[in-house]
């Protein structure tokens, strides 16, 4: 078991530009470095795909290629069906695609990959917002933020304003899904090793803050990921063959403040605006907790 | 560029400042552990270190996106300085306080 105390050395993403303190490129980096070599990476346009190709150079250290915005699932599927054509069973197909690439824009083509059962694993690196094209609100991003498209801080009208990719996965019957985030690496590094295991398409929804785009400090990162989970706002799910399981099911939450009070995206809630976050959140802990009951027939 | 690039992806290559147009590759041929320009230019802040108190818990390692930190054989870190871009995340996430952020270009060596 690869654990922070046993990282492999290699580094497979290395001499990219992304931005100082990036989350997405820690994702990148540490999936890289559990799976090894005998790995082919599909990155969609977004940040990893910009940062990570840039000429004369190419930041991954293992075979990758760029895919369309909307084709990620599509290509990961054509790579694995092309592996399996030609008799290679030890190499992992991996995807890494931001919130916008995963729950607007390619949700098609990965339900597709999910459908057809492809061995693959699929990385989302939630960024809650589309990050590269200039911070614009995506599906994936959460009450109050502000981004270029919602400058006043976005106010949906629905209970659930971030898609819920793990249920959304859950739903296709896979066999694992899980989400993480960047503050507990260990439980990252656990469930990237999980999920290359798994027969079929496996998922994961990772926490990776982005201090360009929220407008946090850039040594805020591995803190957020730590906060962010504390205050009960990222819960730790794990899906494996149809059972639902919390990593963490704390029985009180750290004060949103904790983690809202860093960014300057959330800078504009009120008082009266945090008491609705706080009671949303409330509230899908509850449906969370009700789902992990059913899974397991009580 | 004349240098060739790194046998193992983990090791550094020292980067090598092109100046004419035809020291470039006509196509992206550098693998990753290669580095096309340097970050120095993208930081205001460096890590200095202090390994008098350091507990060799390699996680400024783990936590830096550009592996700019590499671990010598006792454990011990050094900042790669043309791949850091001053993020910072290796001091704040120091459990021993042994990394401060200093002035870019501050000797790490006590």
């Amino acid at each position: 078991m690869i654990t922070i105390k046993n990282l492999p050395e290699p580094e497979y993403f290395v001499g990219h530009k992304a931005c100082g303190g990036c989350g997405g490129s820690l994702v990148v980096r540490w999936t890289l470095k559990v799976l090894g070599e005998r790995c082919i990476a599909v990155i969609p346009a977004g940040c990893m795909s910009a940062v990570g190709f840039i000429y004369p150079q190419m930041a991954l250290g293992v075979n990758a290629m760029i895919a369309p915005f909307a084709a990620t699932g599509a290509v990961l599927s054509g790579v694995a069906r092309g592996l399996k054509a030609r008799g290679i069973e030890d190499v992992t197909v991996v995807g890494f695609a931001g919130d916008g690439a995963t729950a607007d824009i390619g949700l098609q083509a990965l339900s597709g990959a999910f459908d057809r059962r492809e061995r693959m694993l699929y990385i989302c690196y939630d960024n809650e917002a589309y990050m590269n094209t200039g911070i614009q609100k995506s599906g994936a991003t959460p009450f109050g933020a502000r981004t270029t498209t919602s400058p006043g801080g976005y106010r949906p009208e629905t209970d659930a304003p971030k898609k819920d990719l793990i249920r959304i996965a859950a739903a296709h019957g896979i066999p694992y899904a899980a989400t993480a985030s960047v503050g507990y690496a260990n439980d990252f590094l656990k469930k990237v090793q999980k999920a290359a295991q798994v027969e079929g398409p496996s998922f994961l929804h990772v926490f990776a803050p982005c201090p360009t785009g929220w407008g946090c400090d850039a040594d805020s990162t591995v803190r957020l990921g730590k906060s962010v989970v504390d205050t009960g706002l990222w819960p730790l799910v794990e899906w494996e063959n149809g059972a639902v399981r919390l990593n963490r099911n704390p029985a009180r939450f750290a004060p949103l403040e904790t983690y809202t009070g860093e960014q300057a995206r959330f800078r504009r809630l009120t008082a009266a605006d945090l008491a609705d976050l706080e009671a949303t959140r409330d509230r899908q802990w509850r449906a969370l907790r009700a789902w992990v009951r059913e899974s397991a027939g009580m | 560029m004349t240098d060739t690039p790194p046998d193992q992806p983990c090791q550094l290559a020292p980067f090598a400042r092109s100046r004419q147009i035809d020291d470039w590759p006509p196509s992206p041929q550098r693998n990753s552990g290669a580095l096309a320009t340097s970050n120095r230019g993208w930081r205001i802040r460096w890590p200095v270190l202090d390994l008098a108190t350091c507990s060799r818990c390699g996680l400024c390692f783990l936590y830096c996106p550009d592996a700019a930190i590499l671990l010598s054989q006792e454990g011990y870190p050094t900042v790669a300085d043309d791949w850091c871009k001053g993020c910072g995340l290796c001091a704040a996430e120091c459990p021993k306080d042994s990394i401060r952020m200093g002035e870019d270009g501050e000797d790490t060596q006590p």
